[in-house]
């Protein structure tokens, strides 16, 4: 069974590795990253059923195992960062657990696809859903403390 | 291509903002496959030429602002590159101006606002009313080059701005 990175032509992980190494902000990284992801096709594949997303998640794992290996940036990174925004939309624990394993390292080389993994994992739409409920919460409780307040002054 | 330092005695606030020593930024360098696959695909078209080898020691606001001697604006130095502008008391060059050598060259971006990337000017030519205006910058982890302004890849989505020390 063919790699899902296998489905990466190589000229298309030549401008990819060009665009996210040549990179100076995190914004620009993930920026880059998004955009190589959706161009890649994969996203294609996945819909066409040519592999799954255990498949996808299973390689992405397979990918950040040989990132911490390494004391260079290399080509994993690059397709671990193509493989990562599709991982992303994934509604699965262990699409989570794996960002988050990835989010937590933070030393380079592993560093930039660490922060493109944070990002990722903060802007799951689980996460987002959650930071929208305490906002909620917090205004509830702020405006009930208000009101109490108002009350003994009265 | 000896290294020469393009513009010496560049920002010496560098560690009030990390807090921390400089040297504390530095990357990994890229691998050397990394390197031949990324270089294979730039366009012949951009019209640049590689001055010094890729590092990760430090990236285009390093060699700007820090001599060479660290990355900042990667996910391991956060720093407000427009705030450093102001700190280091940079004045932006009117539009209505030419670009000096060593002028400081900022690309931002045309929709975030935020800077992408930054360079010195290192050439300037003149043909018939158009300047040519060539700069000399590092390419994230890649090498440093010198090309057209408006040959690098941030050039399609940002405006130009100069930036200048005055005395």
């Amino acid at each position: 069974m063919n790699r899902i990175s296998d489905f990466i032509s190589e000229e298309f992980l030549g401008h990819a590795a060009f665009m996210l190494l040549s990179s100076s902000s995190i914004d620009r990284y993930i920026r880059t990253a998004k955009s190589l992801s959706f161009a890649s096709q994969l996203k294609q594949y996945l819909d066409l059923s040519i592999f799954t997303d255990d498949d996808l998640l299973k390689e992405a794992d397979s990918l950040w195992r040989q990132i911490l290996q390494k004391d260079k940036r290399d080509i994993p990174e690059i397709k671990l960062a193509i493989l990562l925004p599709l991982a992303a939309e994934f509604a699965s624990d262990k699409a989570s657990n794996i960002l988050l394993d990835i989010a937590l390292q933070d030393r380079s080389p592993a560093s930039w696809v660490s922060a493109l993994a944070r990002h990722l994992f903060n802007n799951r739409r689980t996460n987002i859903e959650f930071r929208e409920e305490v906002k909620t919460l917090s205004i509830i409780s702020f405006s009930s403390e208000m009101a109490q307040t108002a009350n003994y002054d009265i | 291509m000896s290294w020469v330092n393009p513009h010496p005695n560049r920002s010496l606030h560098i560690e009030d903002y990390t807090g921390k020593p400089i040297e504390n930024n530095i990357d990994a360098d890229p691998s050397e496959e990394a390197i031949a696959r990324s270089e294979r695909s730039i366009s012949p078209n951009r019209f640049i030429e590689k001055l010094v080898p890729p590092t990760g020691r430090y990236n285009c606001h390093g060699l700007v602002f820090a001599n060479r001697r660290t990355n900042l604006g990667g996910p391991n130095s956060p720093i407000d590159l427009d705030d450093l502008l102001q700190r280091d008391r940079y004045r932006r060059i009117d539009a209505r101006f030419r670009p000096q050598l060593g002028d400081i060259v900022i690309y931002r971006h045309e929709s975030t606002g935020g800077i992408e990337h930054s360079g010195i000017v290192s050439f300037i030519d003149k043909i018939g009313k158009e300047a040519i205006v060539r700069v000399w910058s590092k390419w994230g982890a890649l090498g440093e080059y010198e090309h057209q302004v408006n040959s690098c890849i941030e050039s399609d989505y940002c405006n130009i701005e100069y930036w200048r020390l005055f005395a």
